[in-house]
C-alpha cells in the first residue's frame, strides 16, 4: 500500500514536470497563436486588447500560474483552432481513438503472445522461420504505405471496406437501427484494425518467443514434465505464465509508442481520433489543445506503467512491494 | 483445447465477415433514396461560426449555408459567375449614390432565413454595427469605411461613408450578413462577458441559420457535415446571365450535400475513384491526373486557374533589396518556364503581373516579364550588365561562356560592402510543395549571380510571425490571394498598410503607384477601372516589390455519371454555383 501511495505521488510529480516542460516548450517555439483572432487591419490598440482577452499579453510565469489554476479547476481552455473547449474536442476524439486502438492493441497482444508461445514450443521448425520472416516484414513496413496499400486493395479494387472514416453517414441518420450502426462501425474498423495488428503483433511475438525459450530451459519445466503433466499444460500454465512478464512490460510501453503509430494510422484511414488532432494542434500553435493532448498522453503512459507494476505482483507471486 | 481455439478463431472470423456483409446490405435510410452529392474535404472545418472560421474548407461549407450561388456572394452584392461583374445579390438593384458620402441600397423582398423569418434591412444594420462594436477580425475591413448605417425602411438602407470608393463594394457590400434574431442574443451575452471578443470568437454555432441554398442538418465532429436543400432559396428557379453569353438556372436540384472529411488527399482520391464520393473540393496535385483520367465515371477539369499568384516578395526596408536594379537582376535569373514545365508538370501558367492570367479582363499580359523568349545565357547576361551598371562588383564575376553560366562569387554593393546572405523564407515542403521547391530553385539561380542565399522552410505560424508580425525577412515565397475584383492592387501595396501586422509587408511606397492607386479606387466605370488596373500592374512590374511567379491550374475531378450541369469558373469546377445548379443524371 505504501508503495502504491509513493508511486502515485511520483506520478503526480512527473506529470507536473511534463506539464511545465510542455508549457515552456510551446512558448519557446517561434510563431504567434494570435494569428487566429486578429486581423492585419486592426489598430495596435485593438490587437493589444484582444490579445489581453486571450491572456497572451501576460508574462510567461503569469500565463503558467493561470494555466495551472485553470487545470486544477478542470478547465483546459478553448482550442484556438476549433474554437471549442479543449476537453470537448479531446473527449470525442479520444473516444474514437479508444474504439480503434483498444481492440487493436488487445488483438495484436493476443496474437503476438499466442504466436510467440507457439514458435518457442516448435522452435527450429519451418513454421518458426515463416512466422519470424512474416512478422519482421510487417514490423518494418511503413504504416502509411501499408495502410494505403490495404485501402487500394481492399477498398478500391475489391470494394470490401470503406476508404476511410468511422461511419457511413446515411447509416446513422434518424431511423437507422442500433444494430445497423454497430455493424457499420465494425465495417469501418476492420481495415485500420488489421493494419495495426499486422504492424504491431511481431513485437509481442518475438519478445514472447525469446522469453519462452529461456523459460522452457528452466529446471522446474523438467520437473513438471517428469511429473507427467501434458505438453499443453506445461506450455500454457507453467512456461507461458512465467514468460509473459517481459511482454506485459512491453505492452504498457507499446501504448506509449503506439501513439506515434496512431497518428499515422488515423491520418491514412481518416479516423477522427486524438493522434491527428494532436499533430495538427502542434503545427497550428494551438497551445491549449496541444498542451492538453500532451498531458493526456503523459497520463496514459504513467497510468499504464503503474498498472504494469500492479500486474507484475499479480502475475508473479514472488514480487511484493 | 486446440479444437476450442479453432472454434474461437472461426467464430471471430465469421463475426467479422458477417459485420462486413451486413453493413453492406443494410438498407441505407433516407439518403439512399434521395440525391446526395458527396464531397470529400481534406481538412475538417474548424467551426460553423463565421466570425472565427478561417480555412478555405471551412468557408466552402459556411458559404453554402449563408449565401451560395454567384462568385463570392456573402451579402448584398456579388460577381456574375463568369465575367465577374458586380451584380445585386440580396440587393434589388445597384447602389444609388445620393452624394459622395451617402449611398442607398434597396433589398430584394421575400428573402427568407432558414427558420422562415424574413431577411430585412435590420439584419444588415445589426451585422455591420456588430462587426464594428466587436472588431471582428475576419470582418474588420468591412466597417472601417463606414460612418453610420441607417435603416430607412425594412427594405432600404442608407450608408454614410467616409469617402466614395470602390472599396465599399467589394468589402462592405459583399460581406456576410447575420440573422439579427439569432445573433442579438449572443451579442447580449457577449457584452456581459469580461472578454467579449473572446466570447464571440469561441462561440459554438451548433445550428447555423443562413439564407443560402442549403440548410444545416447535422455535424459529426471530424467525420462529416450534412446539408439539405432549401426550397425557399430566393434564387431558386431563376435563370441569370453568366456574363459571357451563357446562363445558369439555380436550384438546388439535389436533396443533400454531404461533406466527408479525409485525413489525406491520397485516401480521398481513392474514395473518389471508387465512387464513395462524387468530388473533392480541393485542388488536386497534377500527379493524380493520369490515374483520374483513366476512371470512366470521372471528368477531370484543369482549365480554370486558382485564385492565388505565387510570388517572391522582397523586404524593401534594407539594402540591397531596396535597390530596384538589384531586384531586376534577380528577376532575370528566375526561370519561370522551368518552374512551370518541371515543377508543376505543365499544370500552371507563368504570371507576369500580380493578377491571375485566368482573369483575362483584369490581367495585363503586356508588362515587362524578364524571362519570356529569353535563353538562360541571355537572361543572366542582362542581369550581370544591370548589376554592373548599378555599381555592383564581385570577388569573382559571373560569366557567360556560350550557353553556360559560370557562377560568380562574393557580390559587393557600390559602396564596396559585401552583400549579406539573403534568406528566402517560405512554408514547408509538406504544407506547400510548390512554394518550397520554388524557393529552393530560386535560391540556386540567384547563387549563380554571386548572391549568397539560403532557404528557410518554416511552419505557417512561424512564417506569419517572422514576416507579418516582426517584418524579419529578406525574401518571402508565398501566394497572394487574388480577388475577382483586383482589390489586392490596393491592400498589398498601399503605403497605409505599412505597419506591424500590415498587409504591405514589403514596405513598398513608390509615390507614382500610390497616386495611381488612389485615383483608381475612385473609378466606378468598369472599362476605366480596367485601364487603371493595367497601369498599376505596369508600375509594379517595373518596380518589382515582388516578382510574380505563376498560378497553378485548379485541378478538379467529379463524377459525371451521377450529377450534370457543373459550371467551370475561375476558381475551378467545384464551386458554389455548381452545387446550386447541378442535377442528378437519373
Amino acid at each position: 500500500m505504501g508503495y502504491l501511495v509513493n508511486r502515485l505521488i511520483m506520478t503526480v510529480i512527473t506529470l507536473f514536470v511534463i506539464l511545465t516542460v510542455t508549457f515552456t516548450m510551446f512558448r519557446l517555439m517561434p510563431g504567434d497563436p494570435s494569428v487566429f483572432f486578429i486581423s492585419p487591419q486592426m489598430s495596435t490598440e485593438t490587437i493589444a486588447r484582444i490579445k489581453a482577452q486571450f491572456g497572451l499579453d501576460q508574462p510567461i510565469h503569469k500565463q503558467f500560474t493561470n494555466y495551472l489554476g485553470s487545470i486544477l479547476h478542470g478547465n483546459f481552455g478553448h482550442s484556438f483552432f476549433y474554437k471549442r473547449p479543449v476537453l470537448e474536442v479531446i473527449g470525442e476524439r479520444l473516444l474514437n481513438t479508444i474504439v480503434l486502438f483498444l481492440p487493436a492493441a488487445i488483438i495484436s497482444y493476443l496474437v503476438g503472445v499466442g504466436l510467440g508461445r507457439y514458435m518457442a514450443w516448435k522452435r527450429g521448425g519451418t513454421s518458426e522461420r515463416v512466422l519470424i520472416f512474416t512478422g519482421l516484414s510487417f514490423w518494418t513496413f511503413f504504416v502509411p504505405w501499408l495502410g494505403l496499400l490495404m485501402i487500394w486493395v481492399l477498398s478500391y479494387k475489391f470494394g470490401l471496406f470503406p476508404v476511410g472514416g468511422m461511419i457511413t453517414p446515411d447509416k446513422w441518420l434518424p431511423g437507422s437501427t442500433l444494430l445497423g450502426r454497430a455493424l457499420d462501425l465494425l465495417h469501418h474498423l476492420v481495415s485500420p484494425l488489421v493494419c495495426y495488428v499486422l504492424t504491431w503483433f511481431a513485437g509481442n511475438m518475438l519478445i514472447m518467443r525469446n522469453s519462452m525459450l529461456e523459460t522452457i530451459g528452466e529446471d522446474y519445466i523438467l520437473t513438471v514434465r517428469a511429473k507427467g503433466l501434458s505438453e499443453r499444460k506445461i506450455r500454457n500454465k507453467h512456461a507461458a505464465r512465467n514468460a509473459i512478464l517481459p511482454v506485459v512490460t512491453a505492452f504498457s510501453m507499446s501504448i506509449a509508442y503506439s501513439i506515434g503509430g496512431c497518428v499515422l494510422l488515423e491520418t491514412v484511414f481518416s479516423w477522427p481520433g486524438i493522434g491527428r488532432t494532436m499533430v495538427d494542434s502542434v503545427l497550428l500553435r494551438d497551445y491549449p489543445l496541444a498542451q492538453a493532448s500532451f498531458i493526456l498522453i503523459a497520463t496514459v503512459v504513467l497510468v499504464a506503467n503503474l498498472i504494469t507494476d500492479i500486474l507484475y505482483a499479480y502475475l508473479d507471486p514472488r514480487i511484493r512491494y | 483445447m486446440e479444437m476450442k481455439k479453432m472454434r474461437t478463431i472461426v467464430i471471430v472470423t465469421m463475426l467479422l465477415c458477417f459485420g462486413m456483409v451486413t453493413a453492406l446490405v443494410i438498407p441505407s435510410s433516407a439518403m439512399a433514396k434521395e440525391s446526395t452529392v458527396k464531397i470529400g474535404l481534406v481538412m475538417e472545418p474548424q467551426t460553423l461560426n463565421p466570425l472565427s472560421a478561417e480555412s478555405e474548407q471551412n468557408w466552402h461549407i459556411i458559404k453554402m449555408i449563408y449565401c451560395g450561388g454567384y462568385i463570392d456572394p456573402r451579402g448584398l452584392y456579388a460577381y456574375t459567375p463568369k465575367s465577374l461583374e458586380w451584380i445585386p445579390y440580396m440587393a434589388e438593384s445597384m447602389p444609388q449614390w445620393l452624394d459622395d458620402k451617402t449611398v442607398v441600397v434597396k433589398l430584394k423582398k421575400g428573402i427568407k432565413w432558414h427558420d422562415g423569418s424574413e431577411f430585412t434591412a435590420e439584419d444588415v444594420k445589426f451585422t455591420l454595427d456588430f462587426f464594428g462594436e466587436f472588431e471582428a477580425a475576419n470582418y474588420y475591413n468591412t466597417i472601417d469605411m463606414l460612418e453610420k448605417v441607417e435603416v430607412v425602411d425594412p427594405y432600404t438602407i442608407k450608408f454614410h461613408v467616409k469617402e466614395k470608393t470602390t472599396l465599399l463594394y467589394y468589402r462592405t457590400f459583399m460581406t456576410l450578413i447575420l440573422q439579427k434574431a439569432k445573433w442579438s442574443k449572443i451579442v447580449t451575452e457577449a457584452r456581459k462577458n469580461e472578454a467579449p471578443q473572446k466570447y464571440i470568437f469561441n462561440y459554438v454555432i451548433k445550428n447555423p441559420v443562413g439564407t443560402g441554398p442549403f440548410k444545416f442538418v447535422e455535424e459529426k465532429q471530424g467525420q462529416y457535415i450534412l446539408l439539405e436543400k432549401n426550397d425557399d432559396w430566393f434564387l431558386k428557379g431563376q435563370t441569370i446571365s453568366t456574363g459571357d453569353g451563357g446562363s445558369v438556372t439555380y436550384g438546388p436540384f439535389v436533396d443533400r450535400i454531404l461533406f466527408k472529411f479525409y485525413g489525406n488527399l491520397s485516401s480521398a482520391v481513392l474514395a473518389l475513384k471508387g465512387g464513395e464520393i462524387d468530388t473533392i473540393w480541393h485542388g488536386l496535385d497534377a500527379a493524380f491526373i493520369p490515374e483520374l483520367k483513366k476512371v470512366k465515371h470521372l471528368t477531370v477539369s484543369t482549365k480554370p486557374y486558382y485564385h492565388d499568384v505565387k510570388f517572391a516578395g522582397f523586404n524593401l526596408r534594407e539594402k540591397p533589396l531596396s535597390d530596384k536594379m538589384f531586384r531586376k537582376a534577380l528577376a532575370y535569373a528566375i526561370d519561370k518556364d522551368f518552374l512551370i514545365k518541371r515543377l508543376l508538370q505543365g499544370y500552371g501558367t507563368a504570371s507576369d503581373a500580380i493578377e491571375n492570367p485566368g482573369l483575362e479582363f483584369w490581367y495585363n499580359g503586356n508588362v515587362e516579364n524578364y524571362f519570356r523568349g529569353k535563353s538562360e545565357a541571355s537572361r543572366y547576361s542582362k542581369a550581370i550588365s544591370i548589376l554592373k551598371e548599378a555599381g555592383y562588383t564581385w570577388d569573382k564575376e559571373p560569366k557567360i561562356e556560350g550557353s553556360r553560366v559560370i557562377p560568380g562569387v562574393g557580390i559587393k554593393m557600390s559602396d564596396g560592402k559585401k552583400v549579406r546572405t539573403i534568406e528566402i523564407i517560405t512554408r514547408t515542403q509538406a504544407t506547400n510543395p510548390q512554394e518550397a521547391q520554388s524557393a529552393i530553385l530560386i535560391s540556386q539561380w540567384w547563387k549563380k549571380l554571386g548572391v549568397d542565399t539560403k532557404t528557410n522552410l518554416v511552419a505557417f505560424p512561424t512564417l506569419i510571425n517572422n514576416v507579418w508580425w516582426e517584418n524579419k525577412f529578406d525574401v518571402i515565397v508565398f501566394g497572394n490571394i487574388i480577388e475577382p475584383y483586383p482589390v489586392h492592387l490596393q491592400y498589398y501595396f498601399d503605403v497605409k498598410e505599412i505597419y506591424q501586422y500590415g498587409w504591405n509587408v514589403m514596405a513598398y511606397k513608390e509615390d507614382r503607384y500610390q497616386k495611381a492607386m488612389y485615383d483608381w479606387l475612385k473609378v466606378f466605370d468598369w472599362d476605366e477601372a480596367r485601364k487603371g488596373a493595367f497601369r498599376l500592374q505596369e508600375i509594379l512590374a517595373d518596380d518589382l516589390p515582388h516578382i510574380p511567379l505563376f498560378v497553378l491550374k485548379n485541378i478538379h475531378a467529379y463524377n459525371h455519371t451521377r450529377f450534370k450541369g457543373w459550371i467551370e469558373q475561375y476558381n475551378g469546377v467545384v464551386n458554389k454555383d455548381s452545387l446550386s445548379c447541378i442535377r442528378p443524371v437519373k
